[in-house]
């Protein structure tokens, strides 16, 4: 009787142990971005800029422009952001005839749901939050850049004048207050969404067919979603 | 014989030493490791605080939205609301900050009116009104000479 | 900015974030594992090797102890690199080699003290200088017993030690897993990379041990042993032979398959001209003479200079392998449209100075550890 009562704790505390990671709720946050809606005039990034104090020549959110031309042989694609798309978008090189699509695509953090920057951290000064988010503690981070090389988006930067790595956080300290992100808020073409899994807004895109996820294959489980983006995207 | 009881007791404990001094930094906290470390090196840190707590310090520089600019400037509120122009405020206006202790800037240049609505390769015009001519259409003046940026009219 | 970009589409927050350091940092550490390797072969299989495990294990501390500075430059924050103990997470490798790196420590420490207890004890009891000697005194915790039976106890101690320490050094070679689990970067994230890693160390330690039997003999005055030379030699050439094919099968590999990363990868692959060269026909060259340095020995000649220019040009080789490896890897962008290219800046913390006085520091460290702990009896020749 007691041995069993015994095996029965210690199985329970071997279990406790196992679940240890925290119960994510369902209430996670999701963004979507419409790329037929993007007019690519940057002002997200300038207020990613004010609105988080991002260091000169980094970037939390960026703009990238994708022209697919082709001059009779198969598709080639360009791809370029200057300066992030701070400041727009110049003309390009690229005779408008042959151009087959074009379209701009803002990128940020994906916020995976099965991070690699946060597995590799060795202090734990990265973590996923309840809400989905992935954060860094920048009195804790001890600079060693191991993050910025696990993650396939290119998201993370170095702050140079603080020595510590950082990253979007798609703006903690306004979601929790119950605001959008700054990117979102001043989109004027409403190609940003944001908002909770069980949302309305969100679901209804989300049940639509072509939506997409950056480097499936990679298996990160990112929770920014696309619409209208072409298979040059990655 | 002896002589490894004594290098086993000798390492047990260095081990001792070391486990009880990772035990004992974590149980101090984070205000003496790496908080007495960083304050040697200058580094200004937050510590004993959850993560997410750190985070949540930050005061938001935008503000939510055209809900709280409408407090004051009702009129421009209702005005932007029946036009093409019904977004956010701070997309032109720049973010919000101390507002009304500081001044909002706004650029009526052309250039910053084209920004968004010089025809690029790759903005679809049917996100966004684009001026095809623009180089020609209005030569000389300024955007707002004509169009009202809170409410522009088209033909 | 030390890296800018070359060609193509690159992320813009992209750079070349491991520079000249973290280079350094896993060729100390390979350099580790090739020398513990040839400590445990000597332990192990080859008795003729006997006569040159003390200078190994005195050789191997210096370089344990400065394989954690390029890792404390290189971080943002050095003074908080302690939390790795503190608040590990244990899914990452860093943290992870963290552990792996004390246990090589400690394990060398306890070899080192069963291998010279014999010694310190003579020279607790014989020293001249009275500070020297409460030194000695207190690093023998008072077991002065030096008789059979207690020789025969170190010994076995040193073979379980030895153990332990070949275990640790090859998880230390796990480092190469840094490199290996990173899945966003094609170059780095192949099965392969961590294998050859190892090999490249193996051949780099090898080399290692060989210049420093010249180095010492020389000074301590000893009569070379061709044999020590000739196994030496012969291990070190088949280490280099599969560092060597491994690189080539990979690279032959990824040619072949040519996945969406071999174009950026190919063409970023101009900016390691140099370094590529060096790795290619290096490592020939090295292999080359690995052989008739063998042939010599084994009629008895020591042939000193070839045996220094072919350890020096392994030395270079497994240095230009983990350059490609570290530097080649980061030229290329996470989007596999473009490159950008690095040279490390002259001065600075992430700088070539600063490296270079992280590859010294061993060598530096080397004659103090050999004060303390003489490998051989310095034979005074007879001046007359």
């Amino acid at each position: 009787m007691k041995r069993r009562e015994f095996i029965r704790i210690l199985v329970a505390g071997s279990a406790t142990l196992l679940v240890l990671k925290p119960v994510k709720s369902s209430d996670i946050f999701v963004y979507v971005i419409d790329s037929s809606r993007c007019i690519g005039c940057g002002k997200c990034v300038k207020a990613c800029r004010a609105e988080n104090h991002v260091p000169e020549g980094k970037y939390r959110t960026w703009v990238e422009r994708y022209v697919v031309y082709s001059n009779g042989e198969l598709e080639n694609v360009y791809v370029e952001s200057p300066m992030g798309g701070e400041f727009g978008f110049e003309e390009v090189d690229i005779d408008t005839e042959r151009i087959l699509r074009a379209y701009f695509v803002p990128k940020l953090c994906m916020h995976c749901d099965k991070p690699p920057c946060v597995k590799v951290c060795p202090v734990n000064a990265t973590w996923i939050t309840e809400e989905g988010v992935v954060l860094v503690d920048k009195s804790h981070c001890i600079g060693c850049k191991y993050c910025i090389q696990a993650c396939p988006y290119g998201a993370r930067y170095f702050n140079h004048h603080e020595k510590v790595v950082d990253k979007c956080t798609w703006c903690y300290h306004r979601i929790m207050r119950g605001m959008r992100p700054a990117c979102v808020t001043v989109c004027p073409t409403g190609a940003r969404v944001f908002g909770k899994l069980t949302d309305e807004h969100i679901q209804d895109v989300l049940k639509e067919r072509d939506i997409r996820i950056l480097k499936p294959e990679l298996n990160t489980r990112p929770k920014v979603f696309y619409k209208n983006i072409g298979w040059e995207v990655w | 014989m002896k002589q490894v009881e004594r290098s086993l007791i000798v390492f047990i404990n260095i081990l001792i030493i070391f486990i009880i001094a990772i035990f004992g930094l974590r149980v101090m906290g984070e205000e003496v490791y790496p908080g007495y470390a960083d304050r040697i090196f200058g580094v200004k840190g937050i510590y004993g605080k959850s993560g997410e707590e750190k985070e949540l310090e930050k005061e938001p520089i935008h503000a939510e939205g055209r809900e709280d600019c409408r407090k004051c400037h009702q009129e421009i509120y209702t005005k932007s609301n029946e036009g093409k122009h019904s977004f956010d405020c701070q997309t032109c206006h720049g973010p919000l900050g101390e507002h009304p202790s500081t001044d909002m800037i706004v650029t009526n240049s052309r250039e910053f009116c084209l920004g968004c609505h010089r025809s690029t390769i790759g903005r679809d015009p049917a996100a966004i009104r684009i001026v095809n001519n623009w180089e020609e259409h209005g030569k000389g003046r300024l955007c707002v000479a004509c169009h009202d940026p809170h409410s522009p009219w088209f033909d | 900015m030390s890296s800018e970009v070359v060609e193509g589409f690159v992320y813009p927050n992209h750079e070349v974030f491991w520079g000249v350091l973290i280079v350094i940092y896993p060729y100390l550490v390979s350099i580790i594992t090739g020398m513990v390797t040839v400590y445990a072969i000597a332990e192990f299989w080859r008795k003729e090797l006997k006569d040159i495990e003390k200078l190994v294990v005195i050789s191997s501390l210096p370089f344990v102890l400065s394989a954690l500075l390029p890792l404390l430059l290189d971080l943002g924050h050095p003074q908080r690199a302690f939390e790795i103990y503190i608040t590990p997470n244990f899914s990452s490798v860093m943290a992870v080699f963290g552990i792996v790196y004390l246990t090589e420590l400690f394990a060398l420490l306890g070899e080192m003290w069963f291998l010279f207890r014999v010694d310190i004890v003579r020279r607790a009891m014989n020293e001249e200088n009275s500070v020297l000697r409460l030194f000695y005194k207190i690093l023998t915790l008072g077991v002065y017993d030096t008789d059979e039976e207690a020789i025969k106890v170190d010994r076995k101690a040193i073979k379980i030690l030895t153990g332990v320490e070949l275990i640790a050094a090859w998880c230390l070679s796990y480092v190469s897993f840094l490199f290996g689990v990173v899945k966003s970067n094609p170059w780095w994230n192949t099965t392969i990379l961590p294998v050859s890693f190892v090999f490249g160390g193996l051949a780099a330690g090898g080399a290692m041990v060989m210049l420093l039997y010249l180095l010492f003999t020389e000074f301590y005055r000893v009569d070379r042993k061709p044999e020590i030379i000739s196994t030496l030699a012969n291990y070190v050439f088949y280490f280099m032979l599969a560092a060597f094919a491994l690189e080539t099968i990979n690279t032959i590999l990824y040619a072949y398959k040519e996945d969406v990363a071999w174009a950026v990868i190919k063409l970023a692959s101009t900016q390691l001209a140099l370094p590529l060269a060096i790795q290619v026909i290096g490592s020939l060259e090295a292999l080359l003479f690995l052989k008739y340095v063998c042939y010599k020995c084994n009629m008895g000649k020591i042939n000193t200079p070839f045996i220094v220019i072919a350890s020096i040009t392994i030395l270079v080789v497994v240095f230009a392998m983990r350059w490609n490896m570290v530097i080649g890897a980061q030229l290329i962008d996470y989007g596999l449209r473009g490159f950008v290219s690095y040279t490390p800046p002259l001065w600075g913390r992430e700088g070539l100075i600063a490296a270079l006085a992280v590859l010294m520091a061993p060598l530096i460290m080397l004659p103090i550890v050999a004060y303390f702990f003489p490998p051989y009896e310095k034979r005074v020749r007879a001046v007359l």
